[in-house]
């Protein structure tokens, strides 16, 4: 029974470090992995493994909106913009894709594809030296900072969202609506960016179906 | 239990990863992931040192949700500008967006 208890209590721990190496493998292979496609669902996993330490963290709403927003919005928005623009240079290693393809087909190296991939990998190796100076500086500080030992509850038992929702309207009332100004900015913005201009249709006409489509937009908000 | 330090140990390596991501490769919408991950890993942070606030405090994790909303919006904008780009030049490698280029 002790033994069990022990175990209960080690836990979370246990999960913890799972979870932190399934962030950071999955992180990694965002990086590494050919595929776009495959780079977005390893990022799909290192939100969800974030999520869990948020649980583990004792933050049991933003390990909800965690999986809401990033797995549920951003990254399926980063799926949709991959499989949008519909480039086999943007899901495979083209010839020439610099660091990240790696894949120059040419065996027989011109000396300015051997210049290429000379340079690609210093650039690699320049990238990962600044990495790991940045973590290094961070983790000494870190060290040196000698952070108390403030540990977890496991399970504090009670949600946190009461808590946020107090603060949220009463102490941060004005950054929280600054933020949804910037949501909406940043709404109208992407609109914008993305539609797309018909060569062979008329300006008017354009205007026509931006008109309605912010039409059907605002009926659909208020519906 | 989990200690504080352990997750923002975390955070920092995974900061560091994401940043080595965003900067060795060259596609625009896996720099812009890589963008995301170290939004994450700043939120980590974020929630790891709300625990030593005092408690009945939620400032930290407040700010984890204003990071969120604005990683959000620049994933948002991010992806309009490089779909845009795409549509332009053909290409989504940051390398060869040079139309400021004298």
């Amino acid at each position: 029974m002790s033994i069990l208890d022990r175990l209960v209590l080690f836990l979370p721990t246990l999960g913890f470090f799972v979870l932190g190496t399934v962030i950071l493998v999955s992180a990694w292979m965002v990086g590494q992995v050919r595929r776009i496609t495959h780079a977005a669902f390893f990022m799909v996993l290192a939100f969800t493994g974030v999520a869990g330490v948020f649980v583990l963290l004792g933050a049991d709403f933003l390990a909800g909106s965690q999986v809401l927003v990033y797995v549920g919005a951003i990254a399926v928005m980063f799926l949709f913009a991959i499989m949008v623009s519909d480039l086999k240079e943007l899901s495979g290693p083209a010839a020439g894709s610099g660091p990240g393809g790696s894949g120059s087909r040419a065996p027989e190296g011109d000396g300015e594809a051997a210049a290429a991939r000379t340079a690609a990998r210093a650039w690699v190796l320049l990238a990962g030296l600044v990495a790991v100076a940045f973590a290094g500086i961070v983790l000494a500080a870190v060290a040196k900072a000698g952070l108390p030992e403030v540990s977890v509850p496991a399970a504090s038992g009670e949600p946190t969202t009461v808590l946020i929702g107090r603060e949220l309207f009463t102490k941060f009332l004005v950054p929280f609506e600054v933020a949804s100004v910037v949501l909406l900015a940043a709404l109208v913005g992407a609109i914008v960016l993305a539609a797309r201009e018909d060569k062979d249709r008329g300006l008017g006409e354009e205007a026509d179906s931006g008109a309605g489509a912010a039409g059907r937009r605002n009926g659909g908000v208020t519906a | 239990m989990i200690d504080v330090q352990y997750a923002v140990v975390l955070g920092v390596l995974l900061f560091g990863v994401g940043l080595f991501g965003a900067l060795r490769s060259t596609n625009a919408v896996r720099i812009l992931m890589c963008i995301e991950l170290m939004l994450n890993a700043v939120n980590l942070n974020f929630v790891a040192f709300a625990r030593m606030l005092p408690q009945g405090s939620a400032a930290g994790q407040v700010f984890a949700i204003f990071v969120m909303a604005v990683a959000a919006a620049e994933a948002a904008v991010g992806l309009a500008i490089i779909l845009q780009v795409v549509r332009q030049r053909g290409v989504a490698h940051v390398d060869r967006i040079n139309l400021l280029k004298g």
